[in-house]
């Protein structure tokens, strides 16, 4: 693995559901792409493309059903689900569409929810933590419960959690499809600046704004499974 | 340290849905208490049972005639006497009396030559005729005391008035309650027993290993005759108080039914809730072992805090408040009920067994519902 | 929950809860050795002296109240179909059932 290798490389991946019953579904279909360290990458295509799917075979977040993933130059396949949850807790940050966060805990608790897995003192997570919420204007509301912010003071949570772990990546999934356009460019600017950073960020959208946005560099687009189409960086 | 977060993190999701789980913990810990209770309670019973009736008759010998218990001719007596190893052989009569003022049944005990003072007894055994020693159930049913009068009526239906000159303690209860002790005379006449009719013969045996032999030999000599030696009256006892037996049985199967309905609910399935909050986790990071120690821990805290909790509540319920609550359950139709002084005779082998028996089933009921969820890849858990 | 507090809460409590028990059990070890002295020997006098067979707790019914002395007939009293209808009388086993040894001896 050299720093060149890029981020992201799948080989003719392929992802089907329920294989050998009526309704069987072909989600990804021979995919092969790659995605370099510190791109912002984005997979668009209309509902049904095959862009979510593809999103979380990249992020380790399912195993495809046929081809190989690379994740920084390491065949991450045939890895036992101890070491996947491994790579997938080292290297990527998720942000869901529909955020996913528990709403009866705080926004502290929240955000450093992911470190529960991990051998960290409670004082070593929040001291890991200040400084991403610090720096996403979360400090003075870390201890209200989620339940009661708005949907971009939310929005905010989820990102600060996908990046509790210092991750490689930055992965989101539809992350305007419930915003109206200025939480939507607010969301943008932020990923913006992580890029700058040096974070990697990979978004699956079918969102024109987040796909005519500056700071995109690879573009997949995505039909019926398959890449029909994109530039990359 | 991991583990004490992730125990943290399941007590946390514990709280967050307090309403099901504070229901879930009072049942389990109610149905605990009531399981516990009764294994205390019979146990120690069994326990002093055994202790106290090692001082009764070796063999007692009944007459049975028609397949029923009848008097027996005291003449037996005789024949008895010349069995090798026998030693004193005496009549004892003794009986029933329903006393319709009280509506209760009283045992009627005769004694020959008794000394005069027991530990005990406040006041004195009868000593002289028209005397009576008795119980403390019998003193509160009639509101007498030493040195009142108490009547009975006996079979001619005339009233018969004895003089109280003793009555047992509470202490001694659970074995005098109901008695009337009268002088061995007192009793044959009252009932108005046939001549040289007994009750039935009490036996000694001098060697407590031939007992059986001796009872065998009884039979022989008196076909018509049931000897019960001592370790059967032991042994019945036994089986009253064993948890296998009817009582226990009843009130065990109402507990353990509770018990099943619980488990069967949590095993049925997890909330869309908890489904959805196992996919969030192993989104973000957690693994699959992570999330069945999660739901181990949530298993645990509530199922060692029921069964201490449980355990602790029987305890006090049975040794301190005398089981003051599963006592009426099992008096029947008993009048006259002693009031349990339970002694604390404790078998931690029970103990252990219950806790076995609790515990790690209501853990398997958490973690294996969980077990599908956990171990799916993370998309799955979030789309589904 | 960052605060910690929550397992250090439990932990604690249930500390609390096998220290209570403990004591429990070690007063009731202690009161077991004082009856024994004290109380027992007494009871046994009893026992003893007016040469009892049963503890006096279910006092409805012949059978129940000396379910040592109680034969096979005693719970069809009335007639051979006699159904039980004491409520001790579900509780107490008949004496014979309850000692099967006896058998061996016949």
């Amino acid at each position: 693995m050299s720093a060149a290798d890029p981020l992201i490389r799948t080989e003719a991946v392929s992802k089907v559901y329920n294989p050998h019953r009526p309704d069987v579904v072909r989600a990804v279909q021979e995919v092969s792409l790659e995605i370099p360290r510190g791109d912002v990458a984005v997979l668009q295509g209309p509902s049904g493309s095959g862009k979510t799917s593809l999103l979380s075979l990249v992020g380790c977040m399912s195993r495809p059903t046929s081809g190989r993933v690379y994740v920084a130059g390491d065949d991450v396949t045939r890895l036992s689900e101890q070491a996947l949850t491994e790579v997938r807790r080292r290297r990527f940050g998720f942000i869901f569409q529909q955020f996913h966060l528990i709403p009866d805990l705080s926004v502290l608790d929240n955000v450093v929810l992911p470190l529960y897995a991990v051998p960290m003192s409670f004082a070593a997570m929040k001291r890991r933590a200040e400084p991403i919420l610090e720096r996403l204007g979360l400090a003075a509301a870390q201890g209200r419960m989620v339940r009661q912010l708005s949907g971009g003071e939310q929005q905010r949570v989820a990102v600060a959690r996908a990046l509790i772990n210092e991750p490689d990546a930055v992965i989101a999934d539809e992350p305007t499809a419930h915003l109206d356009r200025e939480l939507s460019l607010e969301l943008l600017t932020m990923l913006a600046e992580l890029n700058r950073a040096g974070t990697t960020v990979i978004i699956a959208t079918h969102d024109p704004l987040v796909v005519e946005h500056p700071m995109v560099g690879t573009t997949v687009a995505m039909r019926d499974g398959r890449v029909v189409g994109g530039e990359p960086a | 340290m991991k583990r004490l977060k992730i125990l943290e993190y399941a007590l946390s999701a514990l709280w967050r849905r307090r309403g099901k789980t504070l229901a879930i913990l009072v049942v389990y810990t109610l149905t605990i208490a009531v399981l516990a209770s009764i294994l205390l309670m019979t146990h120690s019973l069994r326990v002093e049972a055994g202790l106290l009736l090692e001082r009764a008759p070796d063999v007692v010998v009944q007459r049975i005639m028609a397949g029923r218990h009848d008097l027996i001719p005291t003449e037996y007596a005789t024949r008895l006497r010349e069995i090798p190893g026998v030693g004193d052989v005496h009549a004892r009569y003794w009986g029933y009396y329903y006393d319709a003022i009280s509506g209760s049944n009283f045992t009627v005990v005769g004694t020959a030559d008794p000394p005069a003072q027991l530990e005990l007894l406040d006041g004195e055994l009868p000593l002289a005729p028209g005397a009576c020693a008795i119980g403390a159930g019998v003193a509160s049913a009639r509101s007498v005391g030493v040195g009142d009068d108490l009547i009975l009526i006996d079979s001619g239906n005339i009233g018969v008035v004895f003089e109280v000159t003793g009555v047992f303690r509470a202490e001694s209860s659970l074995l005098t309650n109901d008695l009337v002790v009268l002088r061995d005379p007192d009793v044959v006449q009252f009932f108005g027993f046939p001549e040289n009719t007994a009750t039935d013969l009490s036996v000694e045996v001098f060697n407590p290993a031939e007992v059986d032999t001796v009872a065998a030999k009884i039979k022989v000599l008196f076909p018509d005759t049931r000897p019960i030696t001592r370790s059967e009256l032991v042994r019945t006892y036994d089986a009253v108080f064993h948890w296998r037996s009817g009582m226990v049985l009843t009130l065990f199967a109402s507990a353990l039914i509770a018990f099943c309905i619980l488990a069967w609910d949590k095993a049925t399935g997890l909330s869309a809730q908890e489904r959805r909050e196992i996919g969030i986790l192993k989104a973000i990071g957690w693994g699959t072992a992570d999330v069945i120690e999660l739901k181990f821990w949530e298993g645990a805290a509530l199922s060692v805090t029921a069964f201490l909790t449980g355990l602790i509540l029987a305890w006090v319920h049975v040794f301190l408040l005398g089981a003051s609550i599963l006592a009426p359950v099992l008096e029947g139709w008993s009048v006259l009920f002693p009031d349990f002084r339970i002694t604390p005779y404790l078998d931690l082998y029970q103990v252990f067994v219950m806790a076995f028996l609790t515990v790690v089933p209501y853990i398997a009921s958490t973690v294996i519902p969980s077990w599908k969820a956990a171990t799916m890849d993370p998309e799955e858990v979030i789309r589904a | 929950m960052i605060a910690g507090r929550a397992h250090r809460a439990f932990l604690a409590f249930l500390i609390a809860e096998v220290i209570l028990l403990g004591s429990l059990l070690v007063w009731g070890r202690a009161e077991a050795a004082r009856r024994d002295r004290h109380e027992v020997p007494a009871r046994r006098e009893i026992v003893a002296t007016l040469e009892l067979t049963d503890l006096a707790i279910w006092t409805e019914a012949r059978y129940t109240r000396h379910p040592t002395q109680a034969d096979l007939f005693s719970a069809f009293q009335d007639l051979p179909s006699s159904l039980e209808h004491f409520p001790a009388g579900s509780i107490v086993p008949p004496s014979g059932a309850a000692a099967p040894a006896s058998d061996d001896r016949n």
